[in-house]
């Protein structure tokens, strides 16, 4: 998809006056997930699980070349195919290349954010192939044409309305159908598309180096679907997604759901090792694997953005993040959004297109609570505001604003006198025209400042 | 150059960026196991089951598993004549003695797990009894032998993996569902929308 981080701040406002109820349907889906994660982590050690995947994660990230290299080896013992794709163009062209060579005509797809980075649908289609998306809210987006708004809930964003507006048009059902009549229209349809299709495309939630095994995780069984009925497997993998050995598998699985969805894990998990040999086994009959780096070893090269490749693509940050909650991620302007988003993009994409995104943030910290491998996301925004400091990428608001407080706090006579007449002037028009402040108060009340200066409580103490 | 040598080349040149990436940084050591700690036994695996959306029937002592088997069926199927999918190798005394069809028409699927684990309540099913009786039908029986329940989901896997992980493995937990339309819970969406877990 094309970049438009650049222009978030028009992106974010656009969603909030036009269209008001994504915010209001973004803001109940991610209060419930977030609500289903915080039980969820309750019911275990959160905090040794979360520093145990921390660890696993670096270690692995630490010695990624040597896990890459043994995961190629035993796939390909398994009798998979291992391809390495540089770039998007690279990877894109992998796969259309392979179905174009074994006459694919038609492709199912699980649901995988890396190849809404890669944009691969788009590339198939050029050929002339067909293309599917059997995930519920993919399937829903693919025939409104938009691109997915959540990591996990690619369609929160869209009301039960709004589908069943969709489906009475597209699919014929009532205009007032419910949501199981709608979701049996779907199955109905899909249930063909994965009869006929030649090819099923999915992405990966953990590659194990000792195995050679593929894990996804899903709730629908429309992944175990795509990378089952098909004769031909095709698989996109980030060259971050690998686990040392099996043995960690069984933490992750759970850890990843209970972040995610509060579920102790997936309803179905999908451990692929290659194709189909044994009798009984009515698997596909090729497996391929394709490593994508597409930035990624930019990322693990930054010393300190490095630590964003642990991350699972789980949408906990997301759900608890006060700021994504406003307008969901279609403001961010690209596939990856929320508080994650925020510091991978600038990683992959370069600071020149995204700079606005690290500074979507309030930098409350709630992210990186809530993230089961621990990804300091707070301070990677800091780093990345950094940097976009550093080369004059900040948005324009917040230059001019950093630049008057910059003035006055190393004048201190100007600061203490600012200090005191500041709360004199809240509430009124000159307060809300405060550059700093207009962003907010445009579409909020201003908060009260206290009506005594912080260096007076300060100096009589506190609370006393 | 043929695509072979530009294939060689990207991987190399990938593996080459990595290694640049982390020249300099120190390998940091993998944790070791972590300690999921969970309980075991019939009774664990059945509230967490439960708790995912699917239904644990244990086999009466004496009776014989096919007709028992039949029996449940007659209450949970919603049809004049229901149909079963078999999975390869599940053994003949624990078919119901109904009429069998392919798994794409079928109303009920029979597979045997090869094991399971009280901690998420999950089902390990071989791809080699056939994916498609796992998948197609709107209602999944799953015969479990008692002996089989791990506490630990990395237990379950480990058994697993020395019975050997073949080309795949499924594991299930549940129902399928979504909650992609308007947040309301639908069960049966691609997968089966009913699982039954019939315990030996």
């Amino acid at each position: 998809m094309d970049v438009r981080s650049r222009d978030y701040a028009d992106l974010a406002r656009t969603i909030i006056e036009d269209t008001p109820g994504v915010r209001k349907a973004v803001s109940g889906a991610t209060a419930a997930f977030d609500a289903a994660r915080r039980r969820a982590y309750a019911e275990i050690d959160a905090e040794a699980w979360r520093r145990w995947a921390e660890g696993v994660k670096n270690h692995v990230l630490t010695h990624l070349d040597q896990y890459l290299e043994e995961a190629e080896a035993r796939l390909q013992e398994n009798g998979a195919k291992v391809h390495w794709a540089g770039n998007a163009q690279e990877a894109r062209h992998i796969v259309a290349e392979l179905a174009q060579a074994r006459g694919v005509r038609s492709v199912v797809k699980g649901k995988s954010m890396l190849t809404e980075e890669i944009e691969l649908n788009p590339a198939l289609e050029e050929r002339g192939i067909h293309v599917y998306e059997t995930d519920l809210g993919e399937y829903i987006l693919q025939l409104l044409d938009e691109a997915p708004s959540h990591i996990l809930g690619p369609a929160i964003h869209r009301s039960l309305e709004d589908v069943q507006a969709l489906f009475a048009d597209r699919l014929g059902t009532a205009a007032d159908a419910l949501p199981d009549d709608l979701a049996a229209a779907a199955r109905t349809e899909l249930r063909a598309r994965f009869q006929e299709a030649d090819m099923g495309v999915s992405g990966g939630n953990f590659l194990v180096a000792e195995t050679g095994t593929l894990a996804l995780i899903e709730n629908e069984g429309n992944i175990r679907l795509t990378t089952s009925l098909p004769r031909i497997h095709v698989a996109l993998v980030g060259i971050e997604k690998l686990l040392p050995t099996f043995g960690d598998l069984a933490g992750f699985l759970q850890l990843t759901a209970r972040a995610g969805t509060g579920q102790a894990i997936g309803c179905f998990v999908s451990l692929i090792q290659g194709p189909a040999t044994a009798p009984g086994d009515d698997g596909p009959e090729e497996v391929h694997i394709v490593l994508v780096d597409n930035g990624r070893t930019d990322v693990l090269a930054d010393e300190h953005a490095w630590e964003t490749l642990r991350c699972v693509r789980c949408g906990a940050c997301l759900n608890t993040c006060p700021v994504y909650k406003q307008t969901g991620g279609h403001a961010y302007g690209w596939v990856y959004s929320g508080p994650i988003g925020a510091v991978l993009d600038p990683g992959l994409l370069g600071l020149e297109q995204t700079a606005p995104l690290p500074f979507a943030s309030s930098l409350c910290g709630a992210c990186f609570d809530a993230c089961p491998v621990r990804i300091p996301i707070p301070d990677l925004l800091l780093h990345w505001r950094r940097a976009a400091q550093a080369r004059g990428l900040t948005p324009l608001s917040e230059r001019a604003g950093l630049k008057a407080f910059t003035a006055m706090a190393t004048r201190p006579a100007l600061y203490r006198y600012l200090g005191r007449v500041g709360p004199r002037l809240a509430g009124s028009s000159l307060f809300r025209r405060l550059p700093v402040l207009s962003g907010w108060t445009e579409h909020r009340e201003p908060p009260e400042p206290s009506p005594r200066r912080f260096r007076d409580l300060w100096s009589e103490g506190i609370g006393e | 150059m043929s695509a072979a040598r530009d294939a060689t080349t990207t991987r190399d040149e990938i593996l080459s960026r990595v290694r640049s990436a982390l020249s300099g940084r120190t390998g940091l050591p993998h944790p070791g196991p972590l300690d999921t700690q969970g309980e075991g036994g019939v009774g664990a695996l059945s509230s967490r089951l439960e708790r995912n959306g699917a239904r644990v029937e244990r086999l009466e002592p004496g009776a014989a598993p096919g007709e028992w088997l039949s029996h449940l069926l007659e209450r949970l199927v919603h049809e004049r004549e229901p149909s079963i999918a078999v999975g390869h190798g599940v053994p003949a005394r624990l078919i119901p003695p109904l009429p069998s069809a392919p798994p794409e028409e079928a109303s009920v699927g029979i597979s045997v797990a090869w094991g399971a684990a009280a901690e998420t309540g999950t089902l390990v099913l071989p791809a080699t009894e056939g994916r498609r009786v796992q998948l197609l039908v709107p209602l999944h029986v799953v015969w479990l032998e008692k002996e089989h329940i791990h506490a630990r989901l990395g237990d379950a896997l480990d058994s697993t993996r020395q019975r050997g992980l073949g080309a795949a493995v499924g594991l299930h937990s549940g129902p399928s569902k979504s909650a992609d339309i308007g947040r309301t819970l639908v069960t049966g969406v691609h997968g089966p929308g009913q699982l039954v877990v019939a315990v030996l």
